[in-house]
């Protein structure tokens, strides 16, 4: 992977030109995503923007407001393209999820818990790779994923936001960018979101593919 | 030939651009305009042949262009370029008077071949 010496700093046509990559596989895993559910995913612009480890970590705030309890799921990606993926599950989506699937997972012991994180891996796996493995493919980057992990099932925000992005990473005070992906599924009210981290030493190589893309 | 690009992407109205008159050598007229509002606008002022829309944009999405320009009975035929690759977007935007839809990244190839099959260009 090639050393980085110069911080980038993205301007408005990275930014402009990157957001097209992330729409692009974000369209991948919406078809996806309807495909599973035989329905409709509304799509919205992704949110892009760059960000410090402590801004980050605000987003939790942002969390705790928006729903009591959170589901989320984990997943790194490495390569010349890498960072990590947060797939996040308010209560209403989590339980829209349950509705749609048809899946009884309430039962309580190892089973009911089991099929709770199943469900949960399967579906945030495919979403987060299919997206990082788009935008990693556009930008023609080497990328592999790391398992997905369970951070939290259906439990209480405030308990779990201020470890749900894991422990302070060594690229805490450098820009990192941040996606924002949200899913709606039609005639829902409560979307899920996908939050995408990518980090401080993969952005000169994605501004050196967005650069060529753009001659 | 009048041509309105839609696409809150300068990136992509660029490359939909450059197919158009360097790859498929069209003679345009061409427009362009970064979200719904201002394709409607641009619309209301002067009519446009072919209309390139995309989907996902803030505000007025490419949806509620198409049911605009129905509503208002705009005569431009429009192709609608998106990276939503649903069945239902794709049958949603035919349902709405679209003439075709082109999933991107949209290619030069691809896009001769709809032009073509609409009886657009001949070459």
């Amino acid at each position: 992977m090639e050393s980085l010496t110069n911080k980038p700093s993205f301007c408005e046509d990275d930014l402009d030109a990157f957001g097209e990559i992330v729409n692009i596989a974000m369209g991948q895993a919406g078809s996806l995503l309807a495909e599973a559910f035989s329905g409709f995913v509304h799509l919205q612009v992704p949110n892009i923007r760059t960000i410090k480890w402590e801004e980050l970590q605000k987003i939790t705030d942002n969390l705790i407001s928006k729903s009591s309890t959170i589901s989320a799921v984990r997943q790194e990606f490495m390569g010349e393209f890498s960072g990590f993926i947060m797939v996040i599950y308010g209560c209403a989506s989590y339980a829209i999820l349950r509705e749609i699937l048809g899946f009884d997972d309430r039962e309580s012991g190892e089973v009911g818990k089991r099929q709770r994180e199943e469900l949960l891996l399967e579906l945030s796996n495919s979403l987060a790779s299919t997206c990082t493995m788009k935008i990693a493919s556009q930008l023609k980057l080497q990328c592999g994923l790391k398992p997905p992990r369970i951070v939290a099932v259906e439990q209480p925000s405030k308990d779990v936001v201020r470890t749900l992005f894991g422990p302070e990473p060594t690229w805490s005070l450098e820009q990192a960018l941040q996606i924002d992906i949200l899913f709606h599924l039609d005639g829902h009210d409560f979307p899920f979101e996908l939050l995408i981290t990518v980090s401080p030493e993969s952005l000169p190589l994605v501004q050196k593919s967005i650069a060529r893309l753009l001659t | 030939m009048k041509i309105l690009i839609v696409d809150d992407s300068k990136m992509s109205r660029r490359l939909i651009r450059g197919i158009l008159e360097q790859d498929l050598n069209l003679q345009t007229e061409l427009r362009e305009a970064s979200n719904g509002q201002e394709a409607i606008a641009l619309l209301e002022k002067e009519t446009a042949d072919l209309v390139f829309l995309d989907l996902t944009m803030p505000g007025l999405s490419g949806f509620d262009v198409l049911e605009e320009i129905k509503r208002r009975s705009f005569q431009a035929q429009v192709f609608v370029l998106s990276a939503d690759i649903q069945t239902k977007a794709r049958e949603k935007v035919l349902s709405l008077g679209a003439k075709d839809f082109i999933a991107k990244p949209v290619c030069a190839q691809v896009l001769r071949e709809v032009l073509r099959s609409h009886g657009i260009i001949n070459e």
